[in-house]
């Protein structure tokens, strides 16, 4: 039995399910939360390519042919795998405390089982075709009768399509160019754009803050982490696979450039930021930077600190996510005029976001400090101005999250003073501020866990 | 039976080829001059039909180099993309005023033509002109594809990407953009012949026709007494 299969059409299959399943709540909510943890136990635990006992000798097949293209499980996209449904779990679960769009888990479902086959299709240049899809269904997400503005799910589209046409013709230039000398140039260029279009570099960064302010926060959640894990690994399968890639020190360099570049930018322009969803999205500039300027340091240390921000990315995301979500409900915008003494109502929404911000940016006790610290270590030997940068991000950040939360605080004229937030949501913030400072105070429980993952990447662990 | 129909498509294929390369200059210029429309006009019914000529022409262009079932993969999927277009229009009674209350009354005005009509109109010759330059040069043209397919590819993706620079309003941008992946659609396909490259690049297409007809859908109120005006231009 071929098990790629599984992971690709389960999720699609299940989605119209959810979907028409949504006026029973609990079940559809039960259902897509528990999707992608078992596809995450399984995809963990399967036992591949060797007979078992238990089924009466089956043997559960790593690969699967469709139209003439294989599509395979290995231990890289086991590990991307295992990023994407833990991460996809989480939000799932919580739309038991947060709004979402109607569309919201059918379509979470569903891209899964493209970003599935986009990690197991051989040769994986073709999963930008697959990436493309999950964009295109993630605009349901994104953009739906509770958040009207479209111009952040449009250009979302827009940048995947526009990235695809670049990663499909490197893979044509490295069939048919028989000169190393002629092709290496080429493709490493096409190679760079098309990155640079999906892992939103600067020019092609204007949808992250529009979807940070104008989307469901946890569909924005979905899309800046499980969505993006999927274009990492797809580039560090890039590195790993190709030595002319890898050994390029002049793309290394471009990397570490555009890194710099981005958290330079995050930081200037989230300075003046006075909404908090905007905040985020260019909190997320910075956090794109710091993946760059990991991505181009080219050593196995690197690659270990990129994985590391990206998990700290999907803890503080969720916890924003939610926060944002019930500050939206209590004042109808998070705007920070319009979240004036919220925090006496709803204090632990409030944290939660401030929490969130400045986990993603690596401030000091929070789970994103350690993963930051150790890349701002590494930069400093190498690239020192990429590390003030980043410093400078965080700054940035902090100054908007103190004025931000002096507004929440600030009370109202003629405000009802009283705790409203549910038991359930209290429960959920509780859980999300231990992990998060405790992974800020106790680093040593996951990061040496990422870092060895890291050695899946074999070429790269050298 | 077979054998009989072998023959015919034995004998009729290359006459077929031949034709369509005869008529490759004049197919290019219809979809040049599609592509421009789309460009230039903002009206949803003109720029459907405007979409469903493309779609033909750029698979009677490509037809010479790509196998039968290829080409008509490429048709229905437009045929699909144009049927979402015209139910979504429909819906929103084609992003314009309301739909008259009254039966038997459309309401619908004539065609809108945006008011930077002069400066779409010149911008669009301007880029025609530079991507027929640019795909007549040896160092940028595409390998092993033909003069026309070169030049229809560039101004598509060119004209496309004009369409996109002119306006977000989704179903006008959307049209954009899928004027660019056909220009990408002329001359990937002849480069990857796999039939499961076909069937995701149509897979694409689809998936993105589904996702700016849900933008539009939300951009104009279905309710036919909403009155609704958002200007398209």
């Amino acid at each position: 039995m071929p098990v790629p299969v599984l992971f690709m059409f389960l999720p699609l299959a299940l989605a119209p399910v959810i979907y028409f399943l949504q006026a029973r709540r609990n079940i559809a909510l039960g259902l897509a939360t528990a999707t992608p943890l078992l596809l995450l136990i399984l995809i963990l635990g399967l036992p591949l390519d060797q007979p078992l006992a238990l089924f009466g000798g089956v043997q559960l097949e790593s690969t699967f042919t469709l139209l003439g293209r294989v599509f395979a499980i290995d231990a890289v996209n086991r590990l991307a795998l295992a990023f994407v449904f833990s991460q996809a779990t989480v939000l799932c679960a919580a739309t038991y405390l947060a709004p979402s769009g109607r569309f919201y888990l059918p379509a979470g479902t569903a891209v899964l089982g493209l970003l599935a086959a986009a990690l197991f299709v051989r040769p994986f240049l073709f999963a930008a075709l697959f990436l493309q899809m999950a964009t295109a269904l993630s605009v349901f997400m994104l953009a739906d009768e509770g958040h009207p503005t479209l111009r952040g799910a449009f250009r979302h589209l827009v940048f995947a399509t526009m990235g695809m046409p670049f990663i499909l013709v490197t893979g044509w230039v490295l069939e048919n160019t028989g000169n190393a000398s002629d092709f290496i140039p080429r493709a490493t260029v096409l190679l760079g754009i098309g990155f640079a279009v999906l892992m939103a570099v600067a020019p092609f960064h204007s949808w992250v803050p529009e979807v940070a302010e104008n989307s469901a926060p946890l569909a924005a959640a979905f899309v800046f982490t499980v969505h993006r894990y999927v274009i990492v690994f797809l580039y560090l399968n890039f590195l790993n696979t190709y030595d002319w890639l890898r050994l390029n020190e002049d793309f290394a360099y471009a990397l570490t450039l555009a890194g710099g570049g981005m958290a330079l930018l995050g930081a200037l322009l989230v300075f003046s930021q006075r909404n908090f969803g905007r905040s985020m999205g260019y909190a997320m500039l910075i956090d794109i930077g710091a993946l760059l300027l990991a991505l181009g340091l080219n050593t196995a240390a690197g690659v270990e600190a990129a994985l590391s921000t990206l998990a700290m990315r999907g803890l503080a995301l969720p916890l924003w996510a939610v926060g944002l979500a019930h500050l939206r409900q209590a004042s109808g915008s998070d705007d920070f005029d319009a979240v004036q003494g919220v925090a006496r109502q709803y204090p632990m929404a409030s944290v939660a976001v401030v929490t969130g911000l400045l986990s993603l940016v690596g401030f000091p006790l929070t789970a994103g400090f350690p993963a930051r610290w150790a890349l701002l270590s590494l930069l400093a030997e190498i690239h020192p101005t990429g590390a003030i940068f980043l410093l400078v991000g965080m700054v940035s950040v902090a100054f908007v999250c103190a004025r931000g939360l002096a507004r929440l605080l600030q009370p109202r004229p003629e405000q009802a003073v009283g705790f409203l937030e549910q038991r359930l949501a209290v429960g959920a913030y509780s859980v999300g501020f231990t992990v998060i400072l405790s992974l800020g105070l106790a680093p040593q429980w996951l990061l040496p866990t990422i870092a060895r993952a890291a050695a899946v990447f074999v070429n790269l662990a050298r | 039976m077979d054998v009989g129909g072998g023959v015919i498509a034995v004998a009729f294929v290359p006459i077929m080829n031949e034709l369509l390369l005869t008529l490759a200059t004049p197919v290019l210029v219809v979809v040049l001059i599609t592509a421009s429309l789309l460009v230039i006009t903002n009206d949803w019914r003109l720029n459907f039909i405007t979409l469903a000529v493309q779609y033909v022409g750029a698979a009677l262009l490509i037809a010479p180099l790509v196998t039968w079932p290829v080409m008509g993969a490429r048709l229905i999927a437009g045929g699909c993309v144009i049927g979402i277009f015209v139910f979504t229009g429909r819906q929103v009674n084609y992003g314009r005023q309301a739909a008259s209350p009254l039966p038997g009354l459309t309401n619908l005005p004539a065609l809108i033509f945006p008011t930077s009509f002069a400066f779409r109109l010149m911008a669009t010759i301007m880029i025609a002109a530079v991507a027929g330059y640019a795909a007549s040069l040896p160092e940028l043209a595409l390998p092993n594809l033909p003069l026309t397919l070169n030049i229809a590819s560039f101004a598509l993706i060119a004209l496309g990407l004009l369409n996109l620079g002119f306006t977000e309003e989704p179903m006008n941008a959307g049209l954009g953009l899928l004027t660019a992946l056909t220009g990408f659609n002329l001359f990937y396909p002849a480069l990857e012949t796999s039939l499961a490259v076909v069937a995701l690049l149509v897979a694409v297409d689809f998936s993105v026709a589904l996702a700016v007809s849900h933008l539009a859908l939300l951009r104009y109120p279905v309710s036919p007494t909403t009155n609704s005006t958002e200007t398209n231009a």
